[in-house]
């Protein structure tokens, strides 16, 4: 095929085209450079003089600013002492500035003495800040010139902000100036100048003015900018460069006195929009010179092409053998040359045309050399040629060979033979072979087909070939392969040989193995008789081997699939050889399937015996006697004394024995070995863990022969917490058991005591005073009333019940306990404080609460005679592990925990458990009642709390340390605002209260506090003056609006005022404070009649709520 | 001659095409990328008082991308970087992240706090995008399979070595805590946990209180309330605006304690407006300023070229992170899966400062430094 060649016509027409319009281009293009060179000259220009004339106006623009903020400043110190109105004024003149463009969100004056004078707005933070660190502030002072900050959104503002710094007499003024409105501003000024952006940034770079406030906004850095970049380093140029595939006209300038670049960029595109014009003319004078080029291209053409076309039909001609045609001289110089080429070209074809001649000679003497004989047939079986070979085979020359049929020659037949190659080389147009036997010999005889040029069948070549030899030695080869076929017939294993991924033999043991037929094994690949799960296996060795690697193991095992979908697992010897001359693996497969499953069964028994000694809740382990050396342990038994199992099994079991146990075990063992029987049940031990802490066991004991030696094998059980827990149940149940008697005792004595007082008041009417035996009698009411607080504590053991509980926070009822401990403490005890932030409420009484902490802090003071520190801790947490090793009772979780740690003379161990008990007490007699810490004990329980005692504290040398832990209330949401509430103390309003109290104490304590809260008080000291002094302030028109009644009083009771003052004002306001909680007839008597009824001790707040409902609600009924 | 009408034709339109072809490529600036840019999307809060992380952390990208940009782009393809405003506002966050994915990107390197990455992590999981943190730091973010990264290791061990430092370097035993509620995902975090360690080694919290950043008169008050505690010192976890707030309004009434913050304060925002209430601020920090490494040095002084001001460590870590994202990608050559996957792969990135080992659910861990604020510098605390 002929590659289509340029058309000699399209090339003159191209030359034209472009000799025709080069010189167009050539003109018009430098023409058209030329212009817009001019014209980005001219809008750079005017850039350039439009970025200098707004950096001018912008500066006006933040001048205007400055002034704005002076005229601020100075009427802030105008106004300085109206400060109410000062914030109101200067807002309505910052709306009036804001309406021309001045935006000033806040400013300061400093004084020269370092501080912040006034602010606006007033309620701006600006006071709180060190205004004078800012750069900006410290350059104004430094150079006595105004100066600006860089963008950045200052303390207390949440917007991007530059702040002015300006000196203005003995004061520097610092205004804050918001970049959103003054982007809008400076923006305004692009407007004017057409379409071009302008970008102002601070002297890093951060955008203040950009025609997208959102980049503003979040202060990009353009410092990157050609023109920013530029008036950054430079004090602006103008330049032309390309961002984002956008090429950019742009100019910078400074705005004066400050270092901020200003930008002013217009795309090229748009600057270029002019020359569409020009363009278009250009375009329309281009094709008009295409077309003038077309027509003299082929004018031209026609005269040059005529000869060229005349020369190609003589060529032709000559191609087709006319040797003899001349061709025509032609016109042209180039064309005569073409001629005398094809001449030379002539004269080199008759040279080799000689050189085939030899080559032919050449191959006769090759044909001759070959030591086969060969001849070559025409189609009816006519020796053509013969070599050597032949000739001296059948005996006669080549030419009398030649014509003669070779069946004559060699068979001495009239026709060929019926298996004669040469006939079905003929039939068939293939290469045919035979066996044949000439004069003893055997002839391999291979005719080949001959064809001519057109591919017809036209004669044969035959060879023949002694192979006598070759046929002996096959033979001896076939026997030795039958013997080694039998051999791998019969073998036990499985053989296969495996090449390129295939299986190319199989023994017949393999079907066996698999159940797949041979022609299936050997059509697919291997590796899908393989169980998938290791196919990869099997496969990776297969290459490795192949490869030569001997670092393989000999054998490994694997899972073939059997035609049933089952698998086996077999055992497979490889090596690699040669199979029919290519690489292979030879493969011995023995069936290991039986095998694997009975080791699988006898492991999974192990495990099972395994698990279950290993898992077991107690601890067994194996010794070996006497030697006590211990031969296997379970993981209980380490857990148990806190060994590792290697270093259990380095142990001697009698080294985990305590002394004191050693000679009982010796002796026990002695007696089983002596052949007596084992004791029944389990043997209590003693032993000691590795940290050296004592553990109690219970073991159960066996002997048996393990591992060819008799050792004890032993099942041991951890009953050191059951023993603790037990201890703790008996310590608790005598407590109860005390606590009931001392209750019932108390009750007996409190009837006893009530009547010795109860006489003894009688002989107080018949003996009076300053008559003999009245002292006397003073001193047996004074004792009863004594025994009688001593009968109520121990009253309250037996009771230990809570009183009402709601969320408290213990840091308030700590901080009470101190403010009363102040009081009675020595000055030679330090009260030290670690209250824990963020404490959740308990669920709590808070005056029992503070009864409890008061006891404590009491021992605590008195086992402190030489002082020393009384520390309160309060805090949250999960306690830590040693204490439930201590108190197994105690229930894991969060708790509150409050401590009070003391550094007295502490408990010694053996009073440690006993010092709850009712009763038992170490002090001086008369010293101690031995009930406070009991009574404590009571509350806490009763608050499902616990309280520990630990002496001396862990970590300390002496002193004692009371722990007691309370759970976390969990307030729902309802109720924790309701804890707040209560927390409130509501102020009054001025209004008249009277408190009638008996009590000259708590008389004060409440008038103050009444009056602390915003109340008029008058107090009264007895039922009789309190009712007195109420009508006396009706009568003189400046009443009552409530009053305080306590109902235990002299001369008169609180229940007979509130019956006087109803009496005489039946819309009276009454709240009685009671103490007598268990007579329910008589509170329910005056819930009746008093507006409410607060039970003694009341917490301050709860008075104060409840006087505020009182008084917020109707008056009269 | 029907064919020869068509070579006419075809030569005047060749002519035609020549012609505008060559004025074109004189007015027009040519397309160099022959291929798409690869987009990567930036988010985190760009405005308003939380704005100096996203600032920095946006400005450590974008002078990572100019550089990979300069170098060739990424597998011979440009880098092109969107950003957008989550305003620290759960609502703007899933709006912002939506708009990255529908604009197709990559991959996204945000958000900068860790309330934000809480609130979009579900968007991000279900659209199979990678999302790599530079600064989130809440240990509640640990341990996920997903598509979330960090390049910010997780605050346990931080706050850990914070009390230690705390409690047996400085012997402080009481202390106050104040810390940002419109964060809690990261500063209650880093609050309980910190609070933990300290009890444990002894150490007492009297006052643990949060404020909303938002209402300055809250945090001011916040801040009043710590005087009524006996502390010896207080920790800061809120913004670096706030913390400076809280710290000059102790300062001003006269406490003479140990101010801590939480890293989350170390930005430049402290070091330029920080003043003397910063004096003494201790923190432990995720990066040094004057750490020798010749890699950082060399980023500060590109990132001093670029943006005419010192590194802070959001500014370190978005550059890290994208260095991240551009290593991935590099070699996963795919967004989705495949990028998560390749970071999992790769696992060990050099950060320019210490190496970033990132566990199995691309959680990583690396060196933190104590430090100290001494003449309105930061420096290693000996």
């Amino acid at each position: 095929m002929m590659d289509r060649a340029p058309s000699l016509w399209k090339k003159f027409l191209e030359s034209f085209l472009i000799a025709g319009l080069l010189p167009l281009l050539g003109g018009s293009i430098p023409a058209l450079w030329l212009l817009w060179q001019q014209r980005v000259e001219d809008v750079e220009a005017r850039h350039f003089t439009l970025a200098k004339s707004i950096a001018f106006q912008i500066r006006e623009t933040l001048k205007a600013h400055e002034v704005a903020l002076a005229h601020m400043a100075g009427m802030l110190r105008e106004i300085e002492e109206l400060p109410p109105q000062q914030d109101s004024i200067l807002r309505d003149h910052v709306q009036a500035l804001a309406a021309q463009g001045v935006s000033i969100e806040a400013l300061a004056i400093l004084n020269k003495d370092q501080k912040v004078g006034r602010a606006y707005p007033e309620g701006a933070q600006l006071f709180k800040l060190d205004l004078f660190l800012r750069p900006e502030v410290r350059k104004a002072l430094e150079t006595g010139q105004v100066a600006y900050s860089r963008v950045q959104i200052p303390l207390g503002f949440s917007e991007p902000m530059v702040s002015i710094a300006l000196p203005l007499g003995s004061c520097t003024v610092l205004g804050f100036i918001a970049l959103d409105p003054l982007n809008n501003k400076i923006q305004r000024l692009a407007l004017s100048a057409g379409e071009v952006d302008l970008i102002l940034t601070d002297a890093t770079g951060v955008l203040i003015s950009h025609p997208d406030p959102l980049l503003v906004a979040q202060r990009f850095n353009l410092s990157d900018l050609p023109p920013i970049f530029e008036a950054l380093r430079n004090n602006g140029s103008k330049l032309r460069y390309t961002r984002d595939g956008t090429t950019w006209l742009g100019a910078s300038a400074r705005v004066p006195e400050l270092d901020w670049p200003v930008a002013v960029v217009e795309r090229e595109s748009r600057a270029a929009a002019f020359l569409g014009n020009t363009v278009l003319s250009f375009s329309v004078a281009f094709s008009g010179g295409v077309l003038l080029a077309m027509i003299l291209a082929t004018t031209l053409g026609a005269r040059l092409l005529s000869p060229i076309r005349a020369l190609s039909s003589a060529l032709n001609r000559i191609s087709q053998g006319n040797y003899q045609e001349k061709l025509g001289s032609p016109a042209f110089q180039e064309l005569r040359e073409f001629h005398l080429a094809f001449q030379k070209m002539v004269a080199e074809l008759e040279k080799r045309e000689s050189a085939l001649a030899n080559a032919a000679a050449k191959w006769q003497r090759t044909f001759d050399a070959v030591p086969d004989p060969i001849w070559l047939l025409d189609p009816q079986q006519r020796i053509l040629r013969a070599n050597r070979a032949a000739c001296l085979m059948l005996g006669l020359e080549e030419e009398k060979l030649i014509g003669r049929n070779c069946f004559q020659l060699v068979h001495s037949t009239d026709a060929p033979p019926e298996d004669c190659p040469h006939t079905l080389t003929m039939q068939s147009a293939q290469a045919q072979s035979a066996e044949q036997v000439f004069e003893g010999r055997t002839l391999l005889v291979t005719t080949a087909p001959l064809k001519d040029e057109l591919g017809n069948l036209s004669g044969l070549v035959h060879l023949a070939k002694d192979i006598t030899e070759r046929k002996k030695m096959e033979e001896a080869l076939r026997q030795s392969e039958e013997r080694y076929r039998l051999l791998v017939e019969n073998a036990q294993d499985a053989i296969l040989v495996a090449q390129e991924g295939f299986i190319k033999f199989v023994n017949p043991r393999v079907l066996e193995l698999v159940g797949f037929s041979r022609e299936e094994l050997t059509t697919r690949p291997f590796w899908e008789f393989i169980s998938p799960e290791d196919r990869p296996l099997v496969v990776e060795r297969y290459k490795r081997r192949l490869q030569g690697d001997s670092t393989l193991p000999k054998s490994y095992r694997f899972r073939v699939l059997r035609a049933t979908h089952e698998t086996r697992w077999v055992k497979v010897r490889a090596v690699p050889i040669l199979w029919e001359g290519r690489e292979a693996t030879l493969n011995f497969l023995t069936d290991i399937t039986e095998r694997l499953q009975r080791e699988e069964a006898l492991r999974q028994s192990e495990e099972r015996y395994r698990s279950l000694v290993e898992n077991s809740p107690d601890g067994i382990f194996m010794a070996e006697i006497p030697s006590g050396r211990i031969s296997f342990v379970n993981n209980e038994i380490c857990r148990m004394f806190g060994y590792t199992p290697e270093e259990a099994l380095e142990l001697d079991f009698w080294k985990v024995l305590p002394s004191e146990e050693i000679p009982g075990i010796r002796n026990l063992l002695r007696e089983v070995l002596d052949g007596k029987p084992l004791p029944q049940g389990p043997l209590s031990i003693k032993a000691t863990r590795k940290d050296g802490s004592g553990i109690s066991l219970e073991v159960r004991v066996a002997f048996v022969h393990y591992q060819d030696r008799q050792v004890i094998q032993a099942v041991v059980r951890d009953v050191t917490e059951q023993q603790l827990l037990q201890k703790q149940l008996q310590h608790s149940q005598r407590m109860q058991a005390l606590g009931t008697l001392a209750g019932g005792v108390a009750h007996e004595f409190n009837n006893l005591l009530a009547s010795i007082q109860g006489f003894a008041e009688l002989l107080r009417f018949t003996i009076r005073e300053g008559q003999e035996g009245y002292e006397y009698i003073q001193e047996i009411i004074s004792s009863c009333e004594r025994a009688g607080n001593l009968t109520a504590r121990m009253l309250s053991l037996a009771r230990a019940e809570a009183g009402e509980r709601y969320p408290v926070k213990v840091n308030h009822v700590i901080e009470n306990t101190i403010k009363l401990l102040s009081q009675t403490l020595p000055p030679s005890i330090n009260l030290e404080l670690n209250l824990g932030g963020g404490l959740p409420f308990v669920m709590a009484d808070p005056t029992q609460l503070e009864q409890v902490l008061l006891n404590l802090a009491l021992n605590a003071r008195d086992a402190m005679p030489n002082g020393g520190t009384l520390r309160f801790v309060s805090s949250l947490g999960v306690p830590e592990p040693e204490l439930f090793r201590q108190y197994p009772h105690l229930p894991t979780g969060c708790f509150v925990e409050i401590s009070i740690q003391d550094e007295g003379v502490g408990i010694p161990k053996e009073h440690l458990e006993r010092i709850f008990e009712p009763f038992f007490t170490t002090k001086e007699a008369g010293k101690g009642t031995g009930l406070g810490l009991s009574v404590s004990y009571s509350i806490i329980k009763a608050h499902n709390g616990f309280i520990l005692a630990q002496s001396p504290p862990p970590g300390e040398g002496k002193g004692s340390l009371f722990r007691v832990l309370l759970p976390p209330a969990e307030i729902s949401q309802a109720q924790q605002p309701k804890a707040r509430q209560e927390a409130i103390a509501p102020r009054g309003k001025g209004e008249r209260i009277l408190v009638g109290e008996d009590e000259s104490r708590i008389r004060e304590i409440l008038g103050k506090a009444l009056q602390t809260h915003g109340y008029n008080v008058e107090t009264a000291p007895d039922g009789e003056k309190a009712a007195e002094a109420y009508l006396q302030a009706m009568q003189a028109g400046a009443p009552f609006q409530a009053v305080i009644l306590d109902l235990a009083m002299p001369v008169r009771d609180g229940k007979w005022a509130m019956a006087r003052i109803l009496e005489s004002d039946p819309g009276a306001r009454v709240i009685v404070a009671t103490g007598y909680t268990h007579e329910m007839h008589l509170e329910e008597h005056l819930r009746q009649r008093a507006r409410a009824l607060l039970k003694k001790p009341f917490d301050l707040a709860v008075l104060l709520r409840t006087l505020r409902e009182c008084l917020e609600g109707p008056q009269g009924d | 001659m029907k064919c020869k009408h068509a070579g006419v034709r075809s030569f005047l339109f060749l002519g035609h095409s020549v012609l505008v072809g060559l004025f074109l490529g004189a007015s027009i600036p040519s397309c160099n990328s022959t291929r798409d840019p690869v987009r990567i999307g930036f988010v985190g809060a760009l405005t308003g008082r939380y704005s100096d992380l996203g600032v920095s952390g946006r400005d450590g990208v974008i002078l990572a991308v100019e550089q990979k940009n300069r170098t060739g782009g990424l597998l011979g393809r440009p880098v092109s970087l969107l950003s957008k405003d989550d305003r620290q506002d759960p609502e703007a966050a899933l709006e912002a992240d939506r708009e990255l994915l529908s604009s197709g990107v990559t991959a996204i390197v945000g958000h900068m706090t860790s309330a934000m990455s809480m609130a979009v992590l579900p968007l991000v999981n279900s659209s199979n995008t990678v999302m790599i943190s530079p600064t989130t730091a809440s240990a509640l973010l640990s341990g996920k399979k997903d598509f979330f990264f960090r390049i910010y290791e997780p605050i346990d061990r931080e706050v850990q070595s914070l009390a230690q430092w705390i409690l047996i370097q400085e012997k402080i035993k009481r202390m106050g805590v104040i810390y940002d509620l419109n964060n809690a995902a990261f500063t209650l975090d880093y609050t309980q946990r910190f609070e933990n360690a300290y009890r444990a080694l002894g150490g007492q919290v009297l006052l643990t209180m949060g404020t909303e950043a938002s209402r300055t008169n809250h945090v001011l008050r916040g801040a009043e309330k710590l005087m009524d505690f006996d502390i010896e010192a207080v920790l800061v976890v809120h913004n670096a605006l706030d913390t400076l707030l809280i710290l000059q309004t102790l300062r001003k009434a006269g406490w003479q304690g140990t101010p801590f913050a939480s890293p989350w304060s170390m930005t430049k925002e402290i070091l330029e407006q920080g003043g003397a209430a910063a004096e003494g601020l201790r923190s432990i920090l995720p990066f040094l300023p004057d750490h020798p490494s010749p890699a950082y040095q060399e980023f500060r002084k590109a990132f001093k070229d670029r943006f005419r001001r010192e590194p802070d460590f959001p500014a370190l870590y978005g550059y890290e992170a994208a260095q991240v994202l551009f290593q991935a990608y590099e070699k996963a050559r795919a967004p989705g899966l495949a990028l998560a996957d390749a970071i999992l792969e790769i696992r060990e990135f050099q950060g320019l400062q210490s190496k970033i080992v990132m566990d199995e659910f691309g959680d990583p861990r690396r060196e933190k430094y104590p430090c100290v604020m001494r003449g309105g510098k930061l420096e290693r605390a000996s």
